[in-house]
């Protein structure tokens, strides 16, 4: 997987840009289609005008499917943006990786026990020198633990956040939108 | 019914019309655009179903460019439609002042 947060972000604001131009746009036409009613009445002007109030739902609902769109990417951006700005991992190596830390994580384990073991009667001198090595390994194990569960749980963030992303998704329907027939307001006058 | 039409007012309205539709054209155009682009900077498991969408937002605005344009059609030809009778209609009052 692989997730680029700031050129996500600048695109969505593009997107958005555009949604709210079309949004005007679409306003300026249905309002010059209404002005229609009052330069042209006959039979076939009475059902264009019909058409064209459905068409406006139509529209408002077409709308409401590309907010839906976006806020799904507004999401996306939102959390994957508490991860970091660029995020590129092979999520099919979560379990080896997790087994790679816990393979080092028990030759630290296995070497401190050494040191606790190591007899020091016979030489005090090296005994604080060692007994300094040992700590070091001690807080080596520390961190790496820490590490492990950090990465435990930025996978497990990741993993939510593309479920969460999946339920939303699948509950975007796409209208479908009825073509008008042109026959039916282009009769014989 | 009571029948009317003002050619000179329908035909600005035309013009208009034309107008916002191809700013609508653009406008899609645009949207479309930035869907895809949206794509480019990342790839998980859910990419498969923003494409998905993406392909039927593009299928949707086709059918709603037509039917813009259809507006433009149907107001176009109702003018001509006009013309041609008023033009009838006169011919026929010169034929009867012969």
């Amino acid at each position: 997987m692989q997730v680029q947060v700031s050129n996500l972000k600048h695109q969505l604001t593009l997107f958005l840009q555009s949604l709210e131009k079309y949004e005007k746009d679409v306003r300026d036409l249905y309002h010059e289609l209404n002005q229609v009613e009052s330069i042209w009445h006959d039979a076939h002007s009475e059902k264009f005008l019909e058409e064209i109030k459905t068409d406006r739902l139509d529209i408002e609902i077409m709308q409401e499917e590309l907010k839906e769109i976006k806020e799904v990417y507004a999401y996306f951006i939102k959390r994957y943006e508490e991860i970091g700005d660029k995020i590129s991992f092979d999520l099919s190596f979560k379990n080896r990786t997790i087994q790679k830390i816990d393979s080092v994580l028990l030759l630290f384990q296995k070497n401190i026990r050494l040191y606790q073991n190591l007899d020091f009667s016979f030489c005090p001198e090296e005994r604080s020198y060692l007994e300094d090595e040992k700590q070091m390994l001690i807080e080596n194990l520390n961190r790496l633990k820490n590490i492990k569960e950090t990465f435990k749980a930025k996978i497990k963030t990741i993993e939510d956040i593309e479920q969460n992303i999946k339920m939303k998704l699948n509950k975007i329907k796409i209208q479908y939108i009825k073509e008008n027939d042109l026959k039916d307001y282009l009769g014989e006058v | 019914m009571n029948h009317f039409i003002n050619n000179e007012e329908l035909e600005v309205s035309i013009k208009k019309i034309k107008m916002y539709k191809n700013a609508l054209d653009l406008d899609l155009e645009e949207i479309e655009k930035h869907l895809k682009e949206l794509l480019y900077f990342f790839d998980t498991k859910n990419k498969n179903r923003f494409e998905a969408l993406n392909l039927e937002i593009y299928n949707k605005n086709r059918i709603v460019n037509r039917i813009n344009y259809g507006y433009q059609v149907v107001l176009e030809q109702t003018l001509r439609r006009y013309d041609e009778l008023a033009l009838k209609v006169s011919k026929s009052f010169e034929e009867i002042g012969k």
